[in-house]
């Protein structure tokens, strides 16, 4: 495998100096990869996710992504760069309708040409219905879609998910996991997650993050095959 | 008398409205009270006049106008940008509601002090010739009380023209768009692409351009106080409130009762009252309907 399309090498991030809450983390995820990052609650998984996003402050280490050192980028620069970044809460604008929420992610497309509306609606046909409400009448589960769906617009090379499942009924977590095995095909993923079961029907790899740091770093398919490793993931899934 | 405490309230209205539309801008993407901001409005009528004074100088009298709204706008964008850029930027970054308007009224203190020792205590005019009012509507004899000047007409025309302009936009524009965004949720818009500093900067700069064109009309009407600004603060606040936050035609409706209400007062003979109306009005709006009048609720 050649340079990974994301690497974040040693990175110590979170809140306030000197406290870091990610400490010493490496993951890499390389072209049409999915990397599913697992951990109980209070891991860090969030945190690292907003530390790639360049939303809190990275205090040692480095993000390197598509060639380039993005470590001390501001957060609208890593996004034109082609990382799009979507957060576990409030990932949509309330008061804006859908239409205007899809066609926000735009603004990130920089040279890429970006994508159009049709794309997110043969992924998400329910939203075709929605786009002239205003995304704070939506479920849980539709603003998700408006979300993914407003990244997906600027044509990213990577898709940074937090949590996209949290909160949604399982139904509705397949669906959106189901859009990820197919997004896949075309792009890179890094997805923070609790839910092991339903995001490892969709990763091709699986990383164990508890207390800040990695405790694994393994392929999918052996945690498949590999009850005993598949526990330890599974352990830090909530009851 | 009715139509001319009409009229006057418009005219009055027309001038709130002015006032409020830059103060209903950055309460709608910065979501603070900006206490600093009549004393903005006052920064570009005193810039209007230095503006005015230089095409004279210069011999240049027919371009008097464009220099004083040129000067009044490019001065209180400047202010307001220095003032985000000193104090306000971080202070609202931390999100620290009281802290940014108690900031907020400090540089408008500051300001209006600074303009004391610059221009002096004492009002100031264009020197503009005397103009005589003539009828709204010459050929209905019923309304012949209804005079307003050239001037003041302009004045009208331009609150609603401009009311039209910012509504237009922020609702219709893909920069309106990105502004609501960042309003709404700095760190997504940034998260999204947007370059949020850049946006910001441009928003006060455009809440400038609203003081001074306030400020340009307050000169065009009358002489100028360092108090001017700051003394619509309050009737501003009180129409931006009335109207409902964030609704920028609401704001227009709110600034027109609030100068129809205020006229009302001075020709029933309570003219020391007029300051009471505003409060009045905001207590009123506020108990009935909290998100104001044309407000959506949250």
């Amino acid at each position: 495998m050649g340079e990974a399309l994301l690497a974040v090498e040693a990175l110590r991030a979170g809140y306030v100096a000197g406290q870091p809450v990610v400490d010493d983390v490496s993951v890499a995820v390389g072209q049409a990869e999915l990397v599913a990052v697992f951990g109980p609650n209070g891991a860090g998984k969030s945190t690292l996710a907003k530390a790639v996003a360049g939303t809190v402050g990275r205090f040692a280490g480095r993000v390197r992504f598509a060639g380039a050192d993005i470590t001390g980028w501001p957060p609208w620069r890593i996004a034109q760069a082609g990382l799009a970044y979507v957060p576990q809460r409030d990932n949509v604008f309330a008061a804006l309708t859908v239409r205007e929420n899809l066609d926000l992610g735009m603004a990130a497309r920089a040279g890429r040409g970006g994508a159009g509306v049709d794309m997110v609606l043969a992924l998400f046909p329910g939203l075709a219905s929605s786009l002239h409400r205003r995304a704070g009448v939506l479920s849980g589960g539709t603003r998700q879609m408006v979300a993914i769906g407003r990244a997906l617009r600027a044509a990213p090379l990577l898709l940074l998910l937090d949590e996209p499942t949290a909160g949604l009924s399982p139904l509705v977590a397949g669906e959106v996991m189901a859009a990820l095995g197919t997004l896949k095909r075309k792009l890179s993923i890094l997805l923070v997650e609790q839910n092991v079961s339903a995001a490892l029907t969709v990763a091709d790899r699986a990383v164990l993050l508890v207390d800040g740091r990695v405790r694994r770093d393994t392929g999918a398919a052996a945690l498949r095959s590999d009850p005993a490793l598949a526990q330890a993931f599974l352990g830090a899934e909530p009851a | 008398m009715l139509t001319k405490l009409i009229v006057d309230g418009v005219l009055l209205g027309a001038v709130l409205c002015m006032a409020s539309l830059g103060l209903s801008l950055s309460y709608a993407v910065f979501r603070f009270p900006n206490f600093a901001h009549g004393e903005f409005v006052t920064v570009g009528a005193y810039a209007a006049l230095a503006g005015a004074d230089l095409a004279g100088q210069s011999q240049r009298p027919e371009l008097a106008l464009p220099a004083a709204m040129v000067a009044a706008i490019l001065a209180a964008a400047a202010v307001a940008l220095a003032a985000d850029r000193l104090v306000l930027r971080r202070l609202l970054a931390r999100r620290q509601g009281a802290a940014v308007i108690i900031a907020a009224f400090a540089i408008g203190l500051l300001v209006r002090n600074v303009l004391v020792l610059l221009a002096g205590p004492a009002e100031q005019d264009a020197g503009l010739p005397l103009e005589i009012a003539t009828p709204i509507l010459p050929g209905v004899a019923a309304l012949s009380a209804a005079r307003l000047t050239v001037v003041e007409r302009a004045v009208v025309i331009a609150a609603v023209l401009l009311m039209l302009v910012l509504q237009l936009l922020l609702r219709r524009s893909r920069f309106g768009r990105d502004l609501r965004a960042v309003a709404e949720n700095p760190d997504l818009a940034g998260a999204c692409g947007l370059v949020v500093p850049r946006l910001r900067a441009v928003a006060w700069g455009l809440t400038g351009m609203f003081c001074g064109l306030a400020g340009l009309a307050l000169v065009l009407l009358g002489p100028v106080r360092p108090e001017s600004g700051g003394e619509l603060l309050l009737p501003a606040l009180a129409a931006v409130i009335v109207g409902g936050l964030g609704s920028i035609g609401g704001t227009l409706a709110g600034a027109m009762l609030i100068g129809l209400a205020e006229s009302a007062t001075v020709h029933l003979g309570f003219a020391e009252w007029r300051q009471v109306v505003s409060f009045l009005a905001i207590l009123l709006v506020l108990g009935a309907r909290p998100q104001g009048l044309f407000g959506r609720a949250a």
